[in-house]
């Protein structure tokens, strides 16, 4: 703060020296005629030794002090470099608030970066504004313009003047890309630990691989359906991957690891695992009696219906072309077939359940204890893990390329601080104007005070 | 000759005569307050920002490099860079370099601050060319090399380099920062993998013949891993074009060419000579190679009087995905 009051200071003296001296010709104009006044110009000595000397010191010192006031200020140009940007949405779809630049949580964020000392977020954040750099009219719709480019400008205030301007808005800029990237773009959060297979039962390892899979599927559709043409550096698209990695799931893991296991009844701890099975079967089969009484319910309202009822759900009503026919609406009659058409399918579902623990519960029981087989189903499992692995990466890969190239960097920023050729000017002009008072002064006391 | 001269003629040359002095005495009272001023900034550092992409990094990844310490202290054991160290929480510190004017006679200084640093965050250590000369009895450079260790091109072999083991290394290590000697380490950092490698050789001459295997692996090997290269001179990426020298390159040694003119940039450094950057020398900031960025660091020495315009600088990367 001081070297902006010494700064002002010395343009208030130059000034002062300037318009008093001026003033004082003005007033003593009248002491001299014309014919002197004209003398006592042509005879001043314009170049004068120690008026530019002290003209230059006192340059440099303005100088010094406007460099430091100059400093305080630094502004930045985020540029959105995005396709959506241009109707001002995030990468997501969602739409583009640029006070996000310097909300709370950005400032916040930025001092924890810069572990910025004496100052709070709301300090902080007073210093701050952002704008777009077009602004287009309101007016009339061909004026409308939608920027792509914001300025956020920093200007230090007495709480602030401790930071270096430049890095403050370094951080800022830096901590609004993390925050932009964490709530508008794509993750990759694929990859998880390694659970402890030693401890798993085989046939959980299987539905291990299959939540694993799937999730590795689901992620490849998510993205084929962004972009089903993009091409990855191997020439491969999200659905060719996608396509390997259910391949895979149905032979590797289903007929060949699951099958292994139950034709050979391969199991751990065969009693607990049994026993498992079977209490899970005496909740399954409480389901099926319950969708079982469900689905009789249902049919036994429908019967309760009379037929009369159901003819009087034809609405009068018209198509695309404006033409009239009679519509049949859902009223309760069909909502209770449904009803009833949906418990029966759980009921089969539950049963089929049944009959598929049913039938593990007698590999199981008949279990073989054969370690050569065991350590084949752990290699098995290791290898599948492998290869689940591998295309995890490859996913990931695929998707980190497509992201790059979409997002095309996301968001570029350029930093703008002290422009020397504008200091430059800024001392060029000062010198003159200090220069042109100091000569007036000097004219100034060669007018007589008296005639 | 003065007689010959009017009254007039002879005030005029006076006048000039003081004029000259006088901007002479502005001149030098400007330059020695510039000088002094400097070399009082400069007994602290200044932190520089930067923001890199790289599409391998799934979370914020921050990497701290410290350069040219040249065994100077902030706070008594450096302990005010050590704080402002760990105040910015790094992911990974890298030192590139001549962090001691000798590694024989500063090795416990290089220790206790290798022992400090790795406390915080893994902790790397490249070998400088001060580092270097009072280890190795000999320019690292390929003929001296080919000389002590009786080589040819035929029958080079690039680990009898490493072979020589040094006191200087094992202290280091001992006190938890990992020397890299043409060697990359693989770290897990917030469920990223990283590999950091340091050059030991970074003499042009000598770096593709002694180096070029172990450089090859950490470059090529594990692709999808973050690369970062760490190397004290950066003399390699202006020598030679290569498609891909890492996902980040940290460089040192010029110390910033040590006074920084306003238009001009750099002034000098010792191997570019007057304006290193305009002749195309690394010399101080983030440069753009093969496409990747390599950050030159102006280091921490802080005793050079002519150091202007130029404040030691702790460099903090912060790599974000994009």
């Amino acid at each position: 703060m001081i070297t902006a009051l010494l700064q002002k200071l010395i343009i208030l003296i130059i000034g002062v020296l300037f318009l008093v001296s001026a003033a004082i010709i003005y007033f003593r104009f009248k002491n001299v005629n014309r014919t002197e006044a004209a003398q006592i110009f042509k005879t001043t000595q314009y170049f004068n030794a120690w008026l530019i000397l002290l003209c230059f010191v006192v340059t440099i010192v303005f100088g010094v002090f406007n460099h430091f006031e100059l400093k305080k200020s630094v502004h930045a140009i985020i540029s959105l470099n995005y396709s959506e940007a241009s109707q001002a949405q995030n990468s997501n779809g969602t739409r583009y608030n640029m006070a996000e630049i310097i909300c709370d949580e950005v400032v916040d964020k930025a001092i924890e970066k810069g572990a910025l000392k004496d100052v709070t977020t709301k300090e902080l954040r007073d210093c701050l504004v952002v704008y777009p750099c077009v602004q287009g009219g309101v007016g009339d719709e061909s004026e409308y313009h939608i920027s792509t480019e914001f300025a956020v400008e920093y200007h230090a205030s007495k709480h602030t003047s401790h930071l270096d301007s430049e890095n403050v808005i370094k951080l800022i800029t830096s901590a609004y890309k993390e925050y932009y990237i964490e709530n508008y773009t794509d993750n990759f959060g694929l990859a998880s630990e390694k659970p402890n297979f030693d401890e798993m039962e085989y046939m959980d390892i299987a539905a291990y691989f299959d939540k694993e899979t799937l999730s590795i599927l689901n992620y490849l559709y998510g993205m084929a359906e962004k972009n089903n043409s993009f091409v990855t550096e191997n020439n491969t698209t999200f659905n060719s991957l996608a396509g390997r990695v259910y391949q895979f799931k149905e032979t590797q893991i289903n007929q060949n690891f699951r099958s292994f296991i139950l034709q050979n009844g391969i199991v751990r701890d065969k009693e607990a695992y049994v026993d498992r099975l079977s209490h899970h079967n005496k909740n399954v089969d409480f389901d099926r009696q319950k969708n079982g009484v469900s689905f009789d319910l249902c049919n036994q309202a429908i019967d309760m219906y009379s037929e009369e009822m159901t003819r009087v759900v034809l609405v009068p009503t018209w198509d695309e072309a404006g033409k009239y026919y009679m519509g049949r609406t859902k009223v309760g009659i069909d909502e209770l077939s449904v009803l009833a058409t949906s418990y029966s399918d759980y009921v089969t579902s539950n049963e089929k359940e049944i009959m598929d623990n049913n039938l593990l519960i007698d590999k199981m029981s008949a279990g073989n204890e054969d370690s050569g087989l065991h350590e084949s189903v752990d290699l098995m499992a290791d290898a599948i893990y492998d290869s689940i692995k591998g295309f995890e990466k490859e996913a990931i890969k695929a998707g980190r390329e497509y992201s790059s190239h979409k997002m095309n960097q996301c968001i570029a920023v350029s930093i703008y601080g002290i422009s020397i050729m504008n200091e430059l000017k800024t001392l060029v002009l000062f010198a003159i104007f200090a220069y042109a008072a100091f000569m007036l002064r000097v004219i100034s006391k060669k007018f007589p005070k008296k005639v | 000759m003065d007689k010959f001269l009017s009254p007039k003629a002879k005030k005029n040359i006076r006048a000039a005569k003081f004029f000259a002095f006088g901007m002479i005495f502005v001149c030098l009272a400007t330059a020695i307050v510039i000088v002094l001023c400097s070399y009082i900034g400069n007994r602290n550092f200044r932190e520089t920002f930067y923001n890199v992409s790289s599409i391998k990094a799934d979370s914020p990844l921050r990497v701290i490099q410290l350069s040219d310490l040249h065994s100077c202290l902030y706070g008594d054991d450096n302990q005010k860079l050590i704080a402002r160290v760990e105040e910015l929480k790094p992911d990974v510190i890298i030192c590139t370099g001549d962090m001691v004017n000798s590694a024989t006679d500063d090795a416990d200084f290089a220790a206790d601050l290798g022992r400090k640093l790795s406390k915080i965050a893994p902790s790397y250590y490249v070998y400088g060319n001060n580092e270097v000369e009072s280890i190795y009895d000999f320019p690292l450079n390929e003929k001296e090399l080919d000389e002590h260790f009786g080589f040819t091109k035929a029958n080079r072999d690039e680990t009898k380099l490493l072979e020589i083991k040094d006191s200087f290394e094992q202290k280091l290590e001992k006190a938890g920062i990992k020397v890299l000697k043409n060697e990359k380490d693989t770290i897990e950092v917030k469920n990223m993998t990283v590999d950091v490698y340091g050059v030991l050789n970074s003499n042009p001459s000598s770096f593709w013949s002694y180096s070029e295997k172990s450089f090859f692996d950490h470059i090529y090997e594990n692709s999808d891993n973050l690369k970062i290269t760490a190397v004290h001179e950066p003399f390699i990426f202006e020598e030679f074009s290569h498609d891909f020298w890492g996902d980040l390159m940290l460089c040192g040694h010029t110390h910033g060419g040590v006074m920084r003119v306003p238009v001009l940039g750099p002034l000098y450094t010792h191997e570019g000579g007057l304006l290193p950057e305009r002749s195309g020398g690394l010399v101080y900031g983030r440069y753009d190679v093969s496409g990747k960025p390599l950050i030159v660091s102006s280091g921490l020495e802080n005793k050079n009087i002519l150091r202007i315009n130029n404040q030691p600088e702790l460099v903090v990367i912060d790599i974000n995905k994009f």
